[in-house]
């Protein structure tokens, strides 16, 4: 086909960069350009915005020069840097810093900062729900953001339309998503890799079109406005500084939490169950575990977490609409996800924390987001293909004299 | 005297494609008895289909007396069936201790400890690799993971499907020794599937041949090492 094409133009770097561009210039399309939106009640595609889709594709492609013409030492340097190799001292000392300066933050910083910081968190929290999901189960659930707009207008249409105070709705923005996460999950979870994917892209988009289209219910596109703040034992009503300082310690608590459940689950039999059957299912079927009752509590478990994440979201910007529930939010969810390691919840929180606070920290950067994200993408898949965090840390360690120890 | 396992003319396969054709054989109580076939016999499926996966279609399996044959899997473990399957299937990433905690998925905590003591005596190259990546291992090590796995849930009858597949001759020599001290030591039953014949059918209590999804001949092991179908066909032609 590209015969007419001299054969050492086709061998060469020029053509491989012009051909992987052009392969992400076709897969990116349909996400950034394609995209169904509410016009007068009628869905449509959206308005061409080509700007993302031409810095995502030309991010990709200098991203791909850097690696073909980067000089040889310098690139043998990226293939062969070490894993973060920290001891535990250090890396109790570096949590113990972390959480403290995180605790000082309100009391040096502006609104903006702080609002920033909440949303980080936010983010944090969601993306480690996902890692459950996506990196402790294995299932590629392209779907989970649907959870998470569940959560959230399950809080705003509680709260303004019933009244509903915000800590009697929480136990309910977790229950309903993870009631929703059996319902579907139960038949969809025999689907296997690629097939459950696609159906739980599916799910999310009819999630999505529903509250669209539900106007006198959910408000349409127009979403849910003045949703109540919540306050915590009457802290937090008195003015927006307080406010804010508020919902940052709520959204630090309850990313602490989302951490804990996490490091728990995984040396608990339950997360050592999900981690056999990701690796061989019929090997761990042979040990005694129920596949499909495994991977259904960690959809479930999921969807709790996005649910509660989403109440926050709701409560903290005090307005929802479908547009924060898109495909592209569940992509850089997932790329969160698969940058921070798969597994490891300090990769993830590294990984959120760049692709969410680095565009807010100069608005003129925000419009190269996409610019840098599709050069973040090829160089991290070329030089740490298994994220940022890759260490697989045993979960257990053997002590001869007085048995073994979870770590 | 009941048999611990029996089939009774069981037929199953995959969805439409039928593999074994009226299957009955026995196991009885601390026995050690070994299947042997040709690739492609269904003696995989034999294995699996006791385990629950894929299901018969008809027939009958009992364990102890009780018709298991509709139980889940899960359940069956934990009744005292443990299945090491072909291939062995260790979990590659994990290290030699997880992979024997998930062998005990159900057992409770106290027998534990124990248990993996016993484990790490039984195959001491086991204790020497105990923090390492399963997956790096090598491949009789991986097998003896494979049955030390197996029988963290202390099973009364253990499935053994190929457990010589890909070893030295010595290394399955080794296996199949500590087969034979465990049936001693713990009153274990096993059901062995193998491809070397000779080994198996002289440790074995009694023997089944099966061919195109049927048994075709069973018999006690010396039995069936003196018989011509199975010098023939399994021993490497005539003499
Ligand atoms: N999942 C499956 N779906 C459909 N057919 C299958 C499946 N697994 C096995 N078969 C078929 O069933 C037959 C018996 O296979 P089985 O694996 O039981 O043989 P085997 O006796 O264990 O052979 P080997 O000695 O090579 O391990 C084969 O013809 C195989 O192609
Ligand atoms: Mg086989």
């Amino acid at each position: 086909m590209l015969s007419f094409l001299p054969p050492r133009f086709l061998a060469s770097s020029y053509a491989k960069i012009a051909g992987w561009t052009l392969v992400a210039a076709v897969i990116l399309f349909p996400f950034f350009v394609l995209q169904a939106v509410d016009h007068n009640g009628q869905l449509s595609l959206a308005p061409m915005t080509y700007r993302p889709y031409v810095l995502a594709v030309l991010g990709v492609f200098l991203g791909l020069c850097a690696v073909f013409f980067l000089p040889a030492p310098l690139r043998a340097l990226g293939q062969s840097c070490p894993d973060f190799a920290v001891s535990d001292v250090q890396k109790k000392g570096l949590q113990v810093l972390l959480v403290v300066g995180l605790l000082l933050l309100p009391l040096v910083s502006n609104r903006a900062e702080l609002d920033l910081a909440t949303v980080v968190l936010l983010s944090v929290a969601l993306a480690w729900g996902m890692t459950i999901v996506v990196g402790y189960a294995g299932l590629l659930d392209l779907g989970y953001i649907a959870f998470y707009a569940v959560g959230a207008y399950t809080y705003a249409l509680l709260s303004t339309d019933y009244g509903v105070s915000f800590w009697v709705a929480l136990p309910l923005c977790a229950l309903l998503p993870a009631a929703l996460a059996f319902c579907v999950g139960f038949p969809i979870l025999r689907l296997r890799g690629d097939y459950f994917a696609i159906v739980t892209l599916g799910f999310a988009e009819i999630v999505r079109t529903l509250l669209i289209n539900a106007q006198s219910i959910t408000g349409g596109p127009n979403g849910v406005a003045e949703i109540p703040r919540p306050t915590l034992l009457g802290w937090g009503a008195a003015d927006l500084d307080e406010r804010m300082m508020m919902l940052y310690v709520l959204a630090l608590a309850w990313a602490v939490v989302v951490y804990f459940v996490m490091r728990r689950l995984r040396v608990l039999p339950l997360g050592r169950a999900w981690e056999a059957l990701r690796e061989d299912d019929i090997a761990a079927r042979s040990l005694g575990v129920n596949v499909h009752r495994m991977k259904l509590s960690a959809h479930m478990i999921g969807a709790m977490i996005a649910g509660i994440c989403g109440a926050f979201f709701a409560a903290k910007q005090g307005f929802v609409s479908p547009e924060s529930f898109t495909f592209l939010d569940t992509a850089f969810l997932l790329a969160m996800v698969v940058l921070g390691g798969m597994g490891s919840p300090w990769g993830v929180a590294l990984a959120a924390t760049l692709i969410v606070a680095l565009p807010e920290v100069s608005r003129s950067f925000a419009d190269y987001r996409m610019l840098f994200f599709g050069m973040v993408m090829v160089l991290v898949m070329i030089f740490r293909p298994r994220g940022f965090a890759t260490a697989r840390r045993p979960s257990v360690v053997y002590k001869p004299a007085s048995g073994e120890k979870t770590s | 005297m009941t048999p611990l396992l029996a089939l009774d003319h069981v037929c199953s396969g995959y969805g439409r494609i039928a593999v074994l054709q009226d299957v009955s054989l026995s196991v009885g109580q601390g026995q050690i008895v070994s299947l042997i076939g040709a690739n492609g016999a269904g003696k995989t499926t034999l294995m699996m289909t006791i385990a629950g996966m894929p299901r018969l279609s008809a027939g009958r399996i009992g364990f102890e007396g009780d018709d298991i044959s509709q139980m889940p899997t899960e359940t069956l473990i934990r009744r005292g069936i443990a299945y090491v399957p072909e291939g062995r299937r260790i979990f590659a990433q994990m290290t030699v201790l997880e992979n024997l905690q998930m062998g005990a998925y159900f057992s409770p905590p106290p027998k534990y400890r124990d248990d993996l003591e016993a484990m790490l005596t039984l195959f001491p190259r086991l204790r020497d690799r105990i923090r390492q990546r399963a997956g790096t291992m090598s491949g009789g090590e991986q097998q003896m993971l494979a049955i030390a796995r197996a029988l963290m849930a202390r099973p009364k009858l253990l499935l053994l499907d190929e457990p010589s597949l890909g070893l030295a001759p010595l290394v399955v020599r080794q296996i199949f020794d500590s087969l034979v001290s465990l049936r001693k030591t713990l009153g274990l039953t096993l059901l062995v599937v193998e491809q070397n014949a000779r080994l198996a059918l002289s440790v074995s209590d009694y023997g089944y041949v099966l061919r195109n999804g049927r048994i075709t001949l069973s018999g006690t092991g010396p039995e069936l090492l003196q018989s011509p179908e199975v010098q023939k066909e399994y021993l490497g032609g005539g003499l």
